[in-house]
């Protein structure tokens, strides 16, 4: 909740450039990011943007491939909400918000309709045709909201997916020729190639002026926001809006090449500390 | 600008702190007495003891802390006050909230308390201020003094043994908070002070230092065009941001300490989106490790 007077206050400052903690209307927070954070996960991170504080566990199963597309692997996603965080994560609530936001995630960062586009290669995921793949478990956890989650949670997958790595499989004929049985090899894994998933930078506009990682106060604010996925080339993959009011599209326009602008600059200073912490 | 990417551990702001205090030599004001979950407390056992909040007596007789804390004993009473926990609300105490939402004749106000405190609507001044009967119209009309989401800030008028608060406004001082911006601290950083309200006049801001950790930063005055009012919105951003640098330290915020590290970035030409880094911080510690020295010297 905001009052009248906060929104003025907000509204006023970012006219003239300047947001309530000093930043300009393009800055982000600094970014607080771990990698491996959980230690039964296949890769995992925790992402602290400001006051939002953000879980990511990634887990690879070995499942069965969709009955349209038996040649291509899986990605879920599922996105909770901790009680703990807020009392509007409670019950009902939080489930509503947290199938919202993986909603926003499949449709915008990793699967199209074909099932390429989007950052991975679903291709490379399948064993065999039609009866295996390997299925990817993308988990969130929002531990605390002060805005931005979305933008937070693509920062945590990256650094999880950057720890991925798929063991080799051995497909042998079993005992009867009908059920083949797999020989998993640990050993031999090869890395996740995730270089192409993009993040998701969410832009809103408040006045005349376009903001990027916005806090809690300053999302009350904007009558709409764009959550704009881009990749390090700065293609836009996807764009979920947020917020009833319609938005014209020249504004649609500028918003999406704003995010163009920052997404790989964004991208660029993550992918530099994820290789610097896992050390590749 | 790109992003600054930074491990979670970077973040020490406690060590950070500690660690400047203690090279300085500045001593901790008093050097009160901490105790962590489960250390044992000394008695008295000529003396007897009276078991207060945060501390148990374990199967041996002995009394423990049951929180992290300060102890505090007053005569035969041992109380463990915890370092961070919500708002214990105390009666006289100068708050900020928000209102959430509106039941009977009364105003409920979050305060990041345990539970939702309350404002009658007898306990307002109405317009025309003058004490009369409360009618059904002005129950009616409750939403034309405070809304669903406004901030208001108010006095503890009571606290009631199953721990729910009562707030009053009949004062001047306070009621409905208009433009500016509200943030959260840790309320056991905010020293309870005889004044919580403050106009800082050649900054042009008014600062309320809500005891239940939520701070109020404004910019006031106004008419003398836009260039004016911009620069009170930069002076309440700049101290918004130096409440923020002492919370982020778990230094005391009170109207001292806060001046003070306004003072610090302002003469250190330090820009307000600065203040948040370590370099800043340092300069804080640095700062406050010299005032308690100079209190020492005193």
């Amino acid at each position: 909740m905001i009052s009248a007077g906060e929104r003025a206050y907000i509204t006023q400052c970012v006219e003239g450039g300047l947001r309530g903690d000093g930043r300009g209307c393009l800055d982000h927070r600094v970014t607080r990011l771990d990698v491996g954070t959980i230690p039964q996960a296949n890769g995992s991170a925790r992402v602290q943007l400001g006051g939002t504080d953000v879980m990511v566990g990634v887990k690879v199963e070995i499942g069965a491939p969709l009955a349209f597309r038996p040649d291509s692997g899986r990605v879920e996603f599922n996105v909770d909400f901790s009680p703990c965080g807020s009392p509007d994560f409670e019950g009902k609530e939080g489930e509503v918000l947290g199938a919202d936001l993986a909603n926003a995630l499949a449709r915008s960062v990793v699967v199209g309709p074909d099932g390429k586009a989007g950052g991975l290669d679903l291709a490379t995921l399948s064993i065999l045709p039609g009866n295996s793949c390997w299925v990817i478990f993308v988990d969130a956890l929002i531990l605390n909201n002060d805005g931005s989650l979305l933008d937070a949670v693509t920062m945590a997958m990256r650094g999880a997916l950057a720890e991925i790595r798929i063991p080799h499989v051995e497909i042998t004929k079993g005992d009867s020729a009908e059920v083949p049985e797999f020989e998993i090899d640990n050993e031999k894994s090869s890395k996740l190639d995730a270089g192409a998933v993009p993040i998701i930078v969410t832009v809103a506009k408040i006045g005349r002026r376009y903001l990027v990682d916005l806090t809690s106060e300053e999302e009350l604010c904007s009558d709409f926001s764009l959550h704009i996925a881009v990749n390090a080339e700065g293609r836009v993959c996807g764009v979920t809006k947020k917020g009833s009011t319609p938005v014209h599209a020249s504004v649609m326009q500028e918003m999406l090449e704003l995010a163009q602008r920052i997404g790989p600059k964004v991208i660029e200073s993550l992918d530099a500390y994820i290789v610097d912490v896992l050390g590749e | 600008m790109a992003l600054l990417v930074e491990s979670t551990e970077t973040a020490d702001w406690l060590s950070l702190c500690h660690a400047g205090l203690s090279a300085a030599g500045a001593s901790h004001l008093g050097a009160p007495t901490f105790v962590c979950v489960g250390d044992a407390i000394e008695i008295d056992p000529a003396q007897g003891f009276l078991r207060g909040h945060g501390t148990h007596v374990d199967p041996n007789g002995a009394l423990r802390a049951s929180v992290c804390g300060v102890l505090q004993r007053i005569n035969k009473l041992v109380v463990v006050r915890p370092l961070k926990s919500r708002y214990i609300a105390e009666t006289g105490d100068v708050v900020v909230g928000r209102v959430t939402s509106i039941a009977g004749r009364r105003w409920k106000v979050d305060l990041h308390t345990r539970q939702r405190a309350e404002l009658s609507l007898a306990a307002v001044i109405l317009p025309g201020g003058i004490q009369r009967r409360r009618t059904a119209e002005d129950e009616l009309n409750m939403r034309g003094v405070f809304k669903e989401g406004d901030l208001i800030s108010a006095e503890v008028q009571a606290v009631r043994g199953d721990g729910s608060v009562n707030l009053h406004t009949r004062s001047a001082r306070y009621g409905l908070l208009g433009e500016g911006q509200a943030l959260r601290v840790v309320p056991n950083l905010i020293r309870r002070q005889r004044a919580h309200s403050h106009e800082l006049g050649e900054l042009g801001v008014s600062l309320i230092l809500g005891c239940n950790g939520m701070v109020w930063v404004a910019p006031v005055g106004g008419g003398e065009g836009e260039d004016e009012a911009a620069r009170r919105r930069g002076n309440a951003c700049r101290v918004a941001n130096a409440v923020r640098a002492l919370g982020r330290l778990c230094l005391p915020i009170f109207l001292g300490t806060v001046m003070g590290v306004v003072g610090i970035s302002v003469e250190g030409g330090v820009a307000v989106r600065e203040m948040g880094g370590q370099a800043f911080l340092e300069r804080v510690v640095e700062w406050e490790a010299g005032r308690r020295k100079e209190m020492d010297v005193d």
